[in-house]
């Protein structure tokens, strides 16, 4: 049931108009398939029409078959209601099986839709999106909020129909055979949508607190796993484990409480529609001894009542379900129309392969509701140089060269290279022109070569190798069991922090652009590796422009230019040598790594 | 039924009496069962046919009695079975969660953190699901499907002979059905699983993605997989729409004909109209444990499958444990040896480590140099016995590690590990994560030491602010500083760093050294670092090559004697290399360096 929905989608659903707008907005995926949808709802009434004859045609029987036998005539008196008996047990059967196939399909065509609607967005939003605190939130949402739709799509919405569908069927039935025990029967109804309505407020609570509860073990079970290390290095696993058996209790009696709530509610219904059964059976029969109805009639009713309350339960039960489909749809909505922090323009340009002269112009940056990390930074990095960017932690380094593949947009400021604002083109054509490693390395779940690989979409093997050579990972890669074909797991337990930087820097190499802005990408690289690296990236440095964090000043000593920030201002810029000669703060830095 | 099912079922018995309860309260509900078409067989033949009002309202008021009782019993059964199947859960959470616990690095280097995170969650609740609901559901289907063979032969012979050819059909298309479905429906979880893994992919690497501009090649994969995944769940839909509708079409049918004969006997005098009723609601309740049984085998099978996982992690061996006659070494001196270790981690070709032996004075330091993959993190991960060697040993104070108690051992070792995981806490909590008891004062203690105090100070909350919330963003050099003031806190014999400051800038480093060279005193310290600055300052210094040890002394003594750990040197220290050693250094390296010096 609502095992899916969070905490917030209960409480959202209190608001009936936007659950209206998500039911179109759901539907309008179902809109390429009306004409299926509209051939379905076609088979559906006549299926409903076939199950509701039965307890009719049944009464006819039983009513034909005691005239029969006080009259003596045979039994040939039963060949025809029989006969629309068999028949409507078989329409029934071959229109359902026609209305799930293209309920079914369309339901699963749409839902394609959907996803792919969902993944693309989930591209095309911005860095800022995806820290880290967020994204696994973020991922348990889609996933859940997708599956939940698609039980709605598949099953629910179909069931729901259906329901519907028969409960009108069944009540048109009852009417044609008898109004009064018609009436009878639907004195329950109120009865019933009165206890649905107070178990779904009771439920909703239980089944929230149920879903807080399976969400605080979940939530601190991944956090518990990735940092089990460290939790044995220093002794922790005992209270680790109190601190889990805890949760673990709470949601023990959570889920109890919960059980016991929806236990509760399928017998409370049965108990009401068998008062209600009773009412009619006793009605039903009175008016049977009195002459006024058949015997078959009773009969007919009995199956009536049965279908009739099924129905109802049915629908009740359906209720939560759409009820969470339908916060799940709010939920996927949501993230569709996100808007990005950081967007083409409606009249973005494509840039076109660029010389690369990058230009920070009076940039200021804070994020979100954070305070200012960079203060009115202006830098120009000449095409085809160097330039070192050093300072100590956070004081604002990477922030900066985030700016530079538009990952973030400067709150002030702008950002040029060649002289064109970064907003005024396409990001993609922008990044096409860049090549990217990060502080931390991440690697795909695939093979070494086609991490590598993912720089240049179709390089060759040897393009792929000589990167990894230029980048010094040729040997260790060489070393693998697999080598180039080497899978690399999840946690890469098997690559040391250096050898999966070294895997992003061959990557970065192998994309040959014009700008290459490497953070801190050698730090966890031994210092014999790094010259090494150094010498086969020179050549490549010369020609194109490149920006450089590292807080090894053997790493920086190369640059063309060294620009020192502190605090999230530009406090000296200039070469390694003249830096040195002014004795200020990059001299300090530098002596205190070097001078003994 | 499968074996680890079976042994799975084990797990119930702590809980036996609320389960046999749940048990009862099924027989109640299913005596209520079959006692109601009953009730309706004299309300229509000695009430309506006789044409008595008075048996008629006996008889409606006997039918809310028994569905009164058949509601509670059925309440009851929920309730019962989920306090026994949700107690199954709980301790079988429990014991997979302290299995993880003690399980060894070896294990969780293998372990994928999203399976294992399905093992405690997903895998646990499909067994549970069938050790409460499926077994008392499995229970009840038996009980009503043989009280209602029993009751529809004793009312009418032949009307039962025609009811059961029902049951075989409805048994041969279910078999049918469950056969085509069950692998159908696997593979399309399967290709589910395929399509949200790279969804999770392109989240974790979303900055990738952008900055390689590589989103329509995602979406491009994203999208066969998406297909792969329709064109499955299409073919799950088609077997569903075949089968279900023909199932309940099998029943409506058997129905009908009941019906039909029943109307013929009704006409031959040999049956009641009362009897036809109760024959006709009796077939219904016989259908459904069918159905329930049919489906349940998919989750007996699926549940089977999950046991089996469970079991793979219960019954992994744990390989780093304490020995039976484990010593309790409570006061450490700190002199660490190690003897020709050998190391080779599982699934491994080659050897890790091939030999390593040195020994490490207490309250010395003792530095590791070498290329990236030359094994340093191997040898210190060996001394609070994260691993356990191949062959050799390693001696703390004369013991072999693997004969001092875990405990013991470890909480006089102060690790900093390479990438410095922070808990989401608040960064007391952090920092106090190895003595929890610690005072605020020894708190800040340490987190001076770590050069932390000031950034920690000029945090929006101090000690207080939670790390990984919106907005407080880390820097890898400050998350290092953090993890170096926990292993302070706990004011370890042995100090194990491993390169630790790697995203520390120079200057605060520097300041950090100082600091240290205090705090070491009387520690046997080991440091993995690349920066000369801290390892020239050793009083041992360990070269390593491809798991061996090829170089071993003091700073000077290696400069002049190891060519390894001169070219290392150099990579660094132009300057000193050029006055000292110059004839070591590589020339390309050298020209590289001088070049714009």
């Amino acid at each position: 049931m609502a095992r899916t929905g969070s905490l917030r989608s209960l409480t959202k659903t209190d608001r009936p108009e936007s659950s209206f707008v998500t039911v179109r907005r759901l539907l309008s995926y179902l809109l390429p398939y009306r004409s299926e949808v509209a051939i379905a709802i076609v088979w559906l009434v006549v299926a409903s029409a076939a199950t509701a004859a039965q307890p009719a045609l049944t009464g006819r029987i039983i009513d034909a078959a005691v005239q029969a036998a006080a009259s003596g005539d045979g039994p040939s008196v039963l060949a025809v209601p029989a006969m629309l008996l068999v028949s409507a047990a078989i329409v029934g059967w071959w229109t359902q099986r026609a209305q799930i196939l293209r309920l079914g399909t369309a339901g699963q065509r749409a839902l394609f839709e959907l996803r792919e609607e969902v993944f693309a967005t989930v591209q095309r939003l911005s860095v800022s999106y995806f820290e880290a605190a967020e994204s696994g939130d973020l991922m348990s949402r889609l996933i859940n909020d997708i599956e939940t739709l698609n039980s709605f799509l598949s099953q629910g919405f179909r069931r729901l129909l259906g329901a519907a569908l028969g409960l009108v069927a069944t009540l048109a039935g009852m009417l044609l055979v008898d109004w009064h025990l018609a009436l009878v029967t639907l004195l329950a109804v109120p009865v019933m949508l009165a206890a649905t309505r107070l178990f779904g407020y009771v439920a909703r609570r239980a089944f929230r607190n149920r879903q807080e509860a399976i969400g605080k073990v979940s939530a601190t079970l991944a956090e518990e796993l990735a940092t089990i290390k460290i939790a044995q290095a220093f002794n922790r696993t005992d209270t680790d484990r109190g601190g889990f058996a805890q949760r673990n209790a709470a949601n023990r009696e959570a889920n109890v409480t919960a059980s016991a709530v929806s236990s509760a509610f399928s017998p409370a219904l049965g108990i009401i529609s068998a008062i209600a059964t009773a009412l009619v059976t006793g009605f039903g029969g009175w008016l049977g001894v009195r002459g006024l109805v058949t015997i078959g009639v009773v009969v007919a009713f009995l199956g009536y009542a049965r279908s009739f309350f099924n129905a109802v339960s049915q629908l009740s039960s359906l209720y939560a379900d759409t009820q969470s489909a339908l916060a799940g749809g709010e939920r996927v909505f949501e993230l569709l129309d996100t808007a990005d922090e950081v967007a083409d323009l409606p009249n973005a340009r494509a840039l076109a392969p660029v010389k690369g002269q990058v230009e920070f112009r009076g940039v200021c940056f804070a994020y979100r509701t954070g305070p200012q990390v960079l203060h009115d930074i202006d830098l120009v990095v000449e095409a085809r140089t160097t330039v070192a960017v050093v300072g100590t932690t956070g004081a604002g380094k990477s922030t900066l060269l985030n700016l530079v593949p538009r990952f973030y947009d400067p709150t002030c400021g702008a950002v040029l290279v060649d002289g064109h604002d970064l907003r005024d083109v396409t990001m993609r054509s922008l990044r096409a022109n860049l090549g990217i490693v990060m502080q931390d390395p991440f690697l795909f779940a695939a093979t070494i070569a086609d991490n590598i690989r993912y720089g240049r979409e179709g390089a060759s093997d040897e393009d792929v190798r000589a990167a990894a050579r230029t980048a010094r990972a040729d040997d260790f890669i060489a070393q693998l069991p697999e080598g180039y074909g080497t899978i690399v797991e999840e946690r890469g337990s098997t690559l040391s922090v250096g050898q999966r930087q070294l895997i992003a820097l061959a990557r970065a190499v192998l994309a040959d652009p014009a700008i290459l802005i490497l953070d801190e990408a050698t730090s966890s690289v031994d210092t014999r590796t790094e010259v090494l690296i150094q010498q086969a990236l020179r050549a490549l440095l010369a020609e194109r422009t490149a920006l450089i964090i590292a807080h090894r000043l053997s790493t920086v000593r190369n640059a063309d230019r060294i620009v020192v920030i502190d605090e999230g201002r530009i406090v000296e810029d200039g070469t390694y040598a003249s830096l040195l000669d002014a004795g200020g703060r990059f001299a300090r830095l530098h002596n205190s790594q070097f001078a003994e | 039924m499968s074996s680890a099912l079976l042994r799975a079922l084990r797990f119930l018995r702590a809980y036996r009496l609320t389960a046999m309860a749940a048990v009862l309260a099924v027989l109640a509900a299913s005596v209520a069962d079959l006692v109601s078409p009953q009730i309706l067989r004299r309300i229509i033949d000695d009430g309506v046919s006789a044409g008595r009002v008075d048996v008629v309202w006996r008889g409606a008021i006997a039918l809310v009695v028994v569905a009164v009782a058949g509601g509670i019993a059925t309440f009851l059964q929920g309730y019962l079975s989920a306090r026994a199947s949700h107690g199954v859960a709980f301790d079988m959470r429990n014991a997979i969660f302290e299995k993880l616990q003690r399980l060894s690095f070896s294990y969780h280097d293998r372990a994928s953190t999203g399976q294992l995170i399905t093992r405690v969650t997903s895998d646990v609740d499909l067994v549970r699901d069938f050790a409460g609901g499926g077994l008392v559901q499995a229970v009840s289907a038996v009980l009503l499907l043989s009280g209602g063979v029993v009751l529809l032969l004793t009312m009418n012979t032949i009307l039962a002979l025609v009811a059961f050819t029902v049951i075989p059909a409805t048994i041969t298309v279910l078999l049918v059905f469950v056969r085509r479905l069950g692998p159908r429906f696997r593979e399309s979880q399967k290709r589910l699983g395929a399509l949200n893994a790279i969804l999770q992919e392109s989240i974790a690497g979303a900055r990738v993605v952008r900055a390689f501009a590589r989103e329509d090649y995602e979406i491009a994969r994203y999208h066969r997989a998406d297909e792969a995944l329709l064109e499955q769940a299409l073919s799950v839909r088609r077997t569903v729409a075949n089968a279900f509708p023909l199932l309940f079409g099998v029943g409506a049918l058997g129905v009908g004909v009941v019906t039909v004969v029943g109307g013929v006997l009704i006409v031959g005098g040999d049956l009641t109209v009362g009897e036809l009723v109760a024959f006709t609601s009796y077939l219904s309740l016989l259908l459904q444990p069918l159905y329930v049984i049919g489906f349940g085998a998919q989750t007996i099978a699926r549940a089977g499958a999950s046991a089996e996982r469970l079991f793979e992690v219960l019954d992994a061996p744990i390989e780093v444990a304490d020995r039976p006659d484990a010593i309790a070494l409570h006061h450490l001196t700190g002199h660490v040896l190690f003897e020709d270790v050998h190391l080779r981690y599982p699934g491994d070709t080659h050897e890790t480590l091939a030999g390593i032996t040195f020994s490490a004075e207490p309250s010395s330091v003792t530095a590791l140099v070498g290329a990236t993959g030359s094994g340093k993190t191997s040898v210190v991960n060996l001394v609070p016995r994260f691993y356990d060697v191949t062959a050799g040993r390693v001696l703390i104070d004369g013991h072999d590690v693997s004969d001092i108690a875990l405990s013991t051992l470890r909480s006089q070792i102060g690790v900093v590990m390479q990438d410095s995981v922070l808990f989401s806490g608040s960064v007391r909590d952090n920092i106090a994560y190895g003595r929890p008891d610690a005072t605020d004062a020894e708190v800040q203690a340490a987190a001076r030491a770590a050069q932390a105090h000031s950034f920690i100070s000029a945090l929006p909350e101090g000690y207080s602010t939670r790390v990984g919330e919106r907005g407080i963003k880390l820097s890898g050099g400050q998350r290092q500083r953090i993890a170096i003031a926990r292993a302070l806190l706990i004011n370890p014999r042995i100090l194990i760093m491993d390169d630790s400051t790697s995203s520390v800038d120079a200057q605060t480093e520097a300041a950090l050294r100082d600091n240290l060279d205090a705090l070491m005193k009387g520690r046997t310290t080991f440091v993995v670092a690349q920066r000369l600055a801290t390892v020239r300052r050793a009083d041992l210094i360990v070269v390593l090559d491809e798991g061996r040890v090829v170089g071993i002394g003091t700073h000077e003594e290696l400069l002049a004697s190891n060519c390894l750990y001169a070219e290392i040197a150099s990579s660094q220290f132009v300057d000193v290399i050029a006055s000292s050693a110059g004839d070591e250094v590589p020339s390309a390296a050298d020209t590289g360096l001088r070049d714009d010096g």
